[in-house]
């Protein structure tokens, strides 16, 4: 356990958070896309993660392990004019809630910012070791 | 209570033995060393290359630079070590 792995671990994470804000940035792009190429709404995207291992070093990072759709049912709003109306005249459009997306993203951001405070705080240390030989 | 003080041992100040630079004998201490760091500083170059592509990730790209950095520097430390050794049982008065 060294530097190396210190860096690979934060490593792991900083991809992963990105990942998610990728998803996130996905989510709120198809806010109004109602029609999928697999037919429906667009549905949310969800990252999960789960600890992987870095590299030959014993560190345990983290990765994506998959991404789900959100299986809750879709906003409908009465909209007759509208080509993809059903016989009700009701529109179903993705369940994003932009709010959600934003809350999500300022804690992908902040996790980013705490593992980039990690390979910091190792590389200062690492400079400052190197230092006793100076 | 008795203190134990690591021995330096005679044969640890035998003089060094010659050895081809690049040739077949085996790299040995420092050597070693310039070869790592320049393997390290090789693979950032190549990450930072792979970013242009648009084949690597950024954070992989900067911690890869950021990782031959501190190797270099722990090198450089250890080179101006050694120079420093060297020069002071040069100038030790005969």
């Amino acid at each position: 356990m060294g530097l190396d792995s210190i860096i690979g671990i934060a490593n792991s994470a900083l991809s992963a958070q990105s990942q998610r804000i990728t998803l996130i940035a996905q989510n709120l792009a198809n806010v109004d896309s109602i029609n999928s190429p697999d037919g429906g709404p667009y549905q949310r995207r969800i990252p999960v993660f789960e600890p992987a291992q870095v590299g030959e070093s014993d560190g345990v990072g983290v990765k994506l392990a998959e991404v789900l759709t959100d299986q809750s049912p879709p906003r409908v709003s009465f909209d007759p004019s509208s080509p993809f109306a059903d016989e009700n005249g009701m529109v179903k459009e993705p369940s994003v809630n932009p709010v959600y997306e934003m809350v999500d993203m300022m804690q992908a951001s902040r996790s980013y910012q705490a593992n980039l405070s990690v390979v910091q705080t190792a590389n200062t240390a690492a400079l400052k070791t190197i230092d006793l030989l100076k | 209570m008795s203190i134990n003080l690591p021995s330096i041992g005679i044969q640890d100040l035998a003089p060094v033995t010659p050895q081809t630079v690049g040739g077949s004998a085996p790299a040995s201490g420092f050597q070693q060393i310039i070869e790592q760091v320049s393997d390290t500083l090789k693979h950032a170059d190549q990450m930072a290359a792979g970013y242009a592509k648009g084949q690597v990730g950024l954070t992989d790209a900067v911690l890869a630079s950021e990782k031959a950095d501190t190797t270099f520097q722990v090198a450089m430390a250890i080179r101006n070590r050694a120079l420093a050794a060297y020069q002071e049982i040069e100038n030790l008065q005969v």
